[in-house]
């Protein structure tokens, strides 16, 4: 498959979603509670799962540095809730920890 | 419940349907501080994952998603399937349909068309700040999502262009730069006992998980399992 066909199922997907909520919002449709419960968690959850892959992905030898940058940098986001800082200063660290 | 009533009958009543679209607008731009650098992160992460500049700027205008294009670019360079990626997808923006179910009950009166037109730049931080100051007409809502939408792409093409700059990504570290991604988004998420346990088995379920199985399936397994655990906790 090539990446454009990739990027256009992809919005396709996203759109169905936001247009789907959207549409059936105007009938009352109620999602059990434990369904909607459920549901709210699972960005979270694919979130911490991406991390974990995207962690283990890079260089082997550099994975002590990956993490350690990366825990500065929750640390960064969850103090001052910047993203663009905890960005900068993940990237900072994990340089100055390559050059190590 | 009659807050909503009252939010909706008032916008209803004031027909300058252009100033609420400018006031959803501004409401949104403090948020720009977050939205543009995320989008700088995924264009430059784009651009090193070898994906075209135009194929980049397209997904932000398609897809509109933070942490779906984030993940599709670590994905792509994992070569997952294209069902793999698609449910992934799936899974980051099931709180898009969420968000689409509660601001469709609010705005009853909307056509099928304009609902159409308004999904393009829906998203749940859009409805939540258009929420958070009384903007729940169908124009301050599209208001604040245009404004939402216009500072991820301009992120995005700062990014792009910034990627395009740097010849060689690897030497710069920004294989760190997607994990520092997802992390920005996820960490104020994390704000209660629950949502760490959340946390917690998904990474767990990860860290086995992908051992044994391709990368985009572990995700979606794991992403599964911690969600249940998640749901059972909160219904306690």
């Amino acid at each position: 498959v090539s990446e454009l066909a990739t990027v256009l199922a992809m919005g396709g997907m996203a759109y169905a979603l936001r247009a789907g909520g959207l549409l059936a919002g105007s009938r009352d449709l109620a999602l059990p509670a434990q369904v909607q419960r459920g549901l709210r968690h699972v960005p979270l959850a694919v979130l911490t799962a991406l991390i974990v892959s995207s962690l283990s992905a890079g260089p082997a030898d550099l994975l002590p540095a990956r993490l350690l940058a990366s825990g500065v940098a929750s640390l960064v986001i969850w103090r001052t809730r910047r993203m663009w800082l905890c960005i900068v200063v993940g990237l900072a660290a994990y340089n100055l920890l390559r050059l190590v | 419940m009659t807050q909503r009533a009252g939010l909706a009958s008032v916008a209803a009543v004031d027909g300058s349907g252009r100033a609420q679209f400018w006031r959803g607008f501004a409401a949104v731009v403090p948020l720009w501080a977050g939205t543009i650098p995320i989008g700088v992160a995924y264009g430059v992460a784009a651009r090193g994952a070898g994906l075209q500049s135009a194929e980049a700027q397209l997904m932000s205008i398609i897809v509109f998603s933070a942490a779906a294009q984030v993940s599709a670019i670590s994905l792509l360079t994992s070569s997952a399937s294209l069902p793999v990626l698609l449910a992934t997808v799936l899974g980051l923006n099931l709180q898009l349909l969420l968000v689409g179910l509660a601001a469709g009950r609010d705005l009853r009166a909307l056509s099928v068309w304009r609902r159409l037109g308004l999904a393009v730049v829906l998203t749940d931080g859009a409805y939540g700040v258009s929420v958070a100051r009384g903007l729940t007409s169908p124009a301050g809502l599209f208001g604040a999502g245009s404004s939402m939408f216009v500072g991820w792409n301009a992120g995005t093409a700062l990014g792009v262009l910034a990627g395009q700059a740097m010849p060689d990504a690897r030497g710069l570290g920004l294989d760190v730069v997607v994990p520092l991604t997802f992390l920005a988004v996820l960490v104020p998420l994390v704000r209660s006992r629950p949502r760490l346990v959340v946390v917690a088995v998904a990474a767990a379920c990860m860290l086995l998980l992908q051992r044994v199985l391709p990368v985009g399936v572990a995700v979606l397994v794991s992403a599964g399992l911690a969600s249940l655990a998640g749901a059972r906790l909160a219904g306690e």
